[in-house]
């Protein structure tokens, strides 16, 4: 019985003992961090991309214009849920001086007013990069000009941007494309020129102009006196000249002021008035954007934009419009006859993100807010200056698990009948965005 | 005769004042320029001039939770310096330029470069881009005092410039082989805002042997640490323009 008692002791001593050891042991060892570069290793060839779900839910407002325009011939829904599924790849393959990439999107809709599934090639083209001051592309590639961060108005040879999803990929266009880059010392640091021709016809690039025929734009980038200058020209068959000018600096290490303005002539466009009469006029506009990005001590960045849409409409003709589509749509019901409710649908700048004149855009981030890593709340206000109707859209983001990004957004429309965001179809809207990146 | 005496010791007086400032001022102006040589010298120990490198980015939460990235960087002369992100999957792509004190931010999707600061954080967590986009010290930071401790010096620095993360800098350096052991990053006001720890002293090669891991530690993000280990650093000759924004997304043209 002692002698069991002793070895139970012995026992609780030895372990006793290992536990203080190990503790030490533990106490003492340092962190070990390892890192394999060999890992990441350059590969001849790459596949990027992501997943996303995106199921929301929307409450629409049935009174308003766009809503009778797009919903018409439907079962007068007052919500809409839907899940979409979408898949963004940047496949690329690189020998020597010699790239081809080929970036496929493919988005699928499901609700229980529509099923949709659609793909496009956004990007797709071979370049030539001889030197680290000269590349030569061909194919369908996305240029992305301007420095505003909701609209680019000197983007003259791309798609319109979505300011409420401005850092969304986007559908490139046909093209010939070189960048030559030449670095000084001085004031002026740094030259670049990047020469584009877009072919139009109705098969190549058909939604860039009505007009078929060869087009020529330009950008002569200047990093001058610390200033990012760029000077944009667009001329060729399928429209008259048109010129861009942007800039972009730091006023301080926390503030920054970016503007651009685009001067355009001959722009077609088709305008409806109160009694359904379409008219088609040329005319010159000028688009500019004025922007601050400021970073405050608590890493709070604030993005406040002013933007002047010149190819705007002003409210009289926002409000023959809405009037149209009233008339088409109390004709559609007593009769069936939707022809006029097409008609409207088909006049695309009416229904476009920022249709009117004057907006402004104000957009709040905080970083790691909470004290919690990779969590960024943000809100976004845009409002139109004409009516004062905005979108509210307050959004949290989650990036701490790897390779994923959470996001719930909402959006929240306000104005009355007859203001731009009165007659948006939705007046709340609720998405959460899921990506899962490979 | 007493006012002759008076008038030799008020003359004797200013002559030993303006020997005694003189050779003060000679004195200060010395450990400047000494401080500041050590300072350049400690530049050119963590790194050659222009060179190339990998990095391994570890944010590292207080419940010991921790995520992962990989830079691939590039780096010419006093004032040229970018980096491109290589994992995770999420950051891929995204690169980073700084030339001089103009900083810009490239992600793919949004395909177009936009101006950030230099407190701006790429990719949240206690590293901003002036850790990950920095220039040599010695170029940002004037040595204002250097004490000598014996087996270290330690040096009191101050921003060159408005436009750094830190206004202030105390760098504890290792007299033998002139490299750092400890920075402590503080305000204008003397608030820390940072401690970079250098550790595991590695012969890279070439003659190049310094410390390949950094861990960084701020009271602002309490119990949270960032670690950067380094790799395959080499001097590499780079032309000025792979530092624009043009070539800013065709970085990984460079990786070989």
């Amino acid at each position: 019985m002692e002698r069991t008692t002793r070895r139970t002791n012995r026992l609780w001593g030895l372990l006793l003992l290992s536990i203080f050891v190990c503790g030490v042991m533990a106490s003492g060892q340092e962190e070990e961090f390892t890192f394999d570069a060999d890992a990441f290793a350059k590969k001849a060839y790459s596949l990027d991309g992501y997943f996303e779900f995106r199921p929301s839910l929307a409450r629409l407002r049935q009174d308003s214009s766009l809503y009778r325009l797009k919903y018409f011939d439907l079962d007068s829904p007052k919500t809409l849920t839907q899940g979409n599924f979408a898949l963004l790849a940047d496949f690329s393959y690189r020998k020597g001086i010699f790239e081809a990439l080929i970036e496929p999107y493919l988005d699928s809709t499901l609700s229980p007013q529509e099923n949709d599934v659609s793909g496009e090639l956004f990007q797709g083209y071979l370049s030539l990069k001889p030197s680290v001051a000269f590349s030569l592309y061909a194919g369908k590639r996305t240029l992305r000009w301007g420095k505003g961060y909701a609209w680019s108005p000197t983007a003259l040879v791309e798609r319109p941007k979505n300011p409420n999803e401005p850092d969304l990929a986007r559908e490139g266009y046909w093209m010939i494309a070189a960048d030559y880059t030449k670095s000084f010392t001085g004031a002026l640091k740094t030259l670049s020129f990047t020469p584009v021709i877009i072919p139009v016809s109705q098969s190549v690039n058909p939604d860039f102009s009505s007009k078929d025929g060869l087009n020529f734009a330009g950008k002569l980038y200047l990093l001058f006196l610390d200033t990012d200058i760029d000077l944009l020209i667009l001329t060729g068959k399928s429209q008259k000249t048109q010129f861009g000018l942007d800039f972009s600096r730091n006023l301080r290490s926390d503030w920054e002021i970016h503007g651009e303005i685009a001067v355009l002539r001959d722009l077609e466009r088709r305008t409806v008035d109160d009694k359904g009469q379409m008219h088609k006029g040329m005319f010159d506009a000028t688009r500019y954007l004025l922007g601050l990005r400021y970073l405050s001590g608590a890493e709070t960045t604030y993005i406040l934009e002013y933007y002047h849409n010149g190819i705007g409409f002003d409210s009289n003709q926002m409000a023959d419009f809405y009037s149209f589509v009233n008339i088409a749509y109390e004709r559609y019901l007593a009769t069936r006859d939707d022809l006029d409710l097409k008609a409207g649908a088909e006049l695309k700048s009416y229904s476009g993100f920022s249709p009117m004149t004057d907006y402004l855009f104000l957009r709040i981030i905080q970083k790691d807010a909470f004290g919690i890593l990779y969590f960024f709340p943000a809100v976004t206000v845009m409002a139109n200056l004409s009516d004062m109707s905005a979108s509210l859209a307050p959004e949290l983001t989650y990036k701490g698990f790897t390779n994923f990004e959470l996001r719930l957004k909402a959006f929240v429309l306000t104005g009355k009948s007859g203001e731009d965001f009165g007659e948006k179809p939705n007046r709340f809207r609720l998405e959460l965005r899921v990506r899962y990146f490979f | 005769m007493r006012t002759q005496n008076s008038a030799v010791f008020r003359t004797a007086l200013v002559a030993a004042i303006v020997l005694v400032s003189a050779s003060l001022i000679s004195a200060q102006a010395d450990q400047d320029v000494d401080g500041n040589a050590i300072l350049a010298k400690m530049d050119r120990n963590l790194s050659p001039e222009s060179f190339e490198a990998y990095r391994k980015l570890i944010n590292i939460e207080p419940n010991g939770r921790s995520k992962e990235f990989v830079l691939y960087t590039v780096k010419k002369g006093a004032d040229k310096v970018a980096a491109l992100f290589l994992s995770p999957a999420s950051e891929k792509g995204r690169s980073t330029l700084r030339l001089d004190e103009n900083m810009w931010l490239y992600i793919p999707n949004v395909a177009k470069p936009i101006r950030i600061t230099s407190l701006q954080s790429v990719v949240g967590g206690v590293f901003n881009n002036a850790d990950i986009l920095r220039l040599d010290y010695a170029v940002e930071y004037a040595v204002e005092q250097k004490e000598d401790t014996g087996e270290e010096y330690i040096l009191h620095c101050k921003a060159r410039t408005r436009v750094v993360a830190y206004d202030r800098l105390t760098i504890r350096v290792e007299k033998t082989r002139l490299l750092p052991i400890q920075i402590d990053c503080l305000t204008a006001a003397g608030m820390l805002i940072k401690t970079i720890v250098f550790k595991e002293v590695k012969d890279f090669g070439k003659g190049i042997i310094r410390p390949s891991v950094i861990e960084t530690v701020s009271p602002l993000y309490k119990g949270y640490k960032s670690v950067m280990i380094f790799a395959n650093i080499k001097a590499r000759e780079l032309r000025d323009e792979v530092f624009t924004l043009t070539f800013l997304p065709q970085l990984d043209t460079l990786r070989k």
